[in-house]
């Protein structure tokens, strides 16, 4: 059984002037458990509305939502059950924190899924190590602390809620990249961890080349391709089409095959690219 | 649910009313509004009827927005009638119960006072139907401009006007997404009792306030940056300029009114 699956989803919404726009075109899909799946594609693609289906925020106009084999919209009572498990992290979720202290927003979703103090303390605990949040901030007001603090405050109410699903709307938009590169292991951490499905979405393909274990590529509210990597790397003429691109270092591997280097054309990050680079000095020293 | 709001909404179009001057048209609504309350002729209000329906079809806007605009102000529509139904005491009586009595005069004028307040908001509602919000700033701003002798901020208050109307849609934004991003977190606001219903505000209003605070902030600052300093010396970009539709509507208007007024007096 399919962690998410979507079958025919069509979401449409009045824009200026009564025009009816359709954000999502009959979309059908299935996630598997535990998969960590990259969503990419150009601005206006439809990636955040096909993600606010999938914790029914959004009621698709036509088509269903599956979580776990259940269809979502079936009942309220189930629907407010599903959010429960389904942890969806928006753009600049720094902007959702209210309380009074770190410490009570936090707890704020574990409360709401009715669990007892003891527990909520020890989620709060380990949402906070997991985030890579000290204990003496957790009394001081969510207002008071740097952004990127706020944005792992944000995180960890989230994670507090230790969700089977995580979805994460470009959750590094804004941070500098010692921050992105810290909340990205984070999340790739509780994703080894918890053995949870990751939905990301984002613009940069380093990222998804980096994390993710398959890639769906949206285009004009459609499904472009739901494919490994290796396979979406393959079509990059078509990706540059639709506005997007392959990695940088993908493409100094391709320039160097065309300039006559025998190097591989299949590596997406840096880090294999030094391995094959370092290989390579290594057979030209012995030469 | 937000959404729905109507009252003050723009109606795109290229008609004569959305060509006339924002000026003449805010001076005419208000003498409108005037004489519908002098006006007490039952046959000037069924003219007074026709003529603000035959400019909703010139206008081209659905009849259907004076049924949406009357949806929020029903209640007061309705104690408006029972107040008068129930403490206007001339004429005949013709219903007596306990210490409440109703008469001929009290039906009157309750009828009266409904039909008033009918017109007056859907007239009314054709001034910010026709007239870009920042038209109508503009104009409000040059009306009141010779309260500036006697140190009233005429400028600030238009500023202030324009900049709230610029961001009610960008709240209501801001309001669905913080109400998705906090339903994520569990807060159910479809189920459950009025007190736990109230409560799940709290973590939508807050957000909301520091948002609206800190834009206020940025924008305060892009302002500045951008050498604003208030309305002294200040020129402008879209200069508002009569036109021959402004003397042609004036004339028709005192010709209007004067034809109600008439009416009123002489039957």
């Amino acid at each position: 059984m399919s962690a998410i699956e979507l079958k025919n989803l069509t979401y449409i919404y009045g824009g200026a002037n009564n025009k009816k726009i359709k954000a999502i075109n009959n979309i059908s899909l299935k996630i598997e458990k535990g998969c960590y799946v990259g969503i990419i594609g150009h601005t206006g693609s439809g990636k955040s509305t096909l993600i606010q289906h999938i914790n029914g925020i959004l009621k698709p106009t036509f088509g269903n939502v599956y979580i776990n084999g259940e269809d979502i919209w079936a009942s309220n009572k189930k629907l407010a059950n599903i959010r429960t498990k389904i942890g969806l992290v928006f753009q600049y979720p720094e902007y959702q924190l209210f309380e009074e202290t770190i410490e009570k927003d936090i707890a704020f979703g574990p409360q709401n899924l009715g669990l007892n103090d003891d527990e909520i303390k020890k989620r709060v605990h380990d949402a906070c190590i997991m985030v890579g949040l000290s204990k003496d901030i957790l009394h001081k007001s969510p207002f008071e602390i740097s952004g990127g603090q706020k944005r792992r405050v944000a995180l960890a109410g989230i994670i507090a809620m230790m969700p089977k699903i995580l979805v994460l709307d470009e959750p590094t938009a804004g941070l500098d990249p010692m921050g992105r590169d810290k909340i990205l292991d984070m999340i790739k951490d509780y994703h080894k961890k918890t053995e949870c499905t990751v939905l990301h979405v984002t613009h940069s393909m380093e990222d998804v080349a980096k994390y993710a274990d398959k890639i769906i590529v949206m285009n004009k509210g459609q499904i472009f391709d739901y494919n490994s990597i290796e396979n979406i790397f393959k079509r990059a003429n078509e990706l540059q089409k639709i506005g997007l691109d392959i990695p940088e270092i993908s493409q100094v591997f391709i320039k160097l095959k065309n300039r006559g280097f025998d190097v591989p054309t299949n590596i997406y990050t840096v880090k294999q690219a030094i391995k094959v680079l370092n290989s390579l000095i290594a057979k030209k020293a012995e030469q | 649910m937000i959404g729905d709001i109507t009252i003050g909404q723009y109606f795109t179009g290229n008609s004569v009313l959305h060509k006339i001057d924002p000026r003449t048209k805010i001076i005419l609504t208000i003498v409108y509004i005037i004489i519908l309350f002098i006006v007490n002729n039952p046959f000037a209000y069924l003219i007074n009827g026709i003529f603000i329906l035959s400019l909703y079809i010139i206008c081209k806007i659905p009849f259907k927005m004076i049924f949406s605009n009357m949806k929020p102000i029903l209640p007061v529509l309705f104690f408006t009638f029972l107040i008068n139904l129930f403490f206007v005491k001339t004429g005949d009586i013709i219903f007596r119960f306990w210490i409440f009595s109703i008469t001929t005069g009290a039906i009157n004028l309750a009828l009266i006072m409904i039909v008033r307040i009918v017109l007056l908001i859907a007239g009314s509602s054709l001034l910010t139907y026709t007239t870009l919000p920042i038209d109508l700033t503009d104009g409000i701003e040059i009306l009141l401009s010779p309260l500036k002798k006697i140190h009233f901020p005429v400028h600030e208050l238009a500023m202030m006007m324009t900049i709230s109307m610029r961001f009610v849609p960008t709240l209501i934004d801001e309001t669905t997404k913080i109400m998705a991003a906090q339903k994520s977190r569990g807060v159910d606001m479809e189920n459950g009792s009025i007190i736990k219903r109230v409560k799940s505000i709290i973590p939508i209003l807050i957000p909301l306030f520091v948002s609206a605070f800190r834009r206020a902030n940025e924008l305060s600052i892009a302002m500045e940056s951008r050498c604003y300093r208030g309305g002294d010396g200040r020129t402008r970009y879209r200069a508002l300029k009569y036109s021959y539709l402004d003397f042609l509507s004036i004339i028709f208007m005192i010709l209007f009114f004067t034809v109600l007024i008439c009416l009123n007096i002489f039957t």
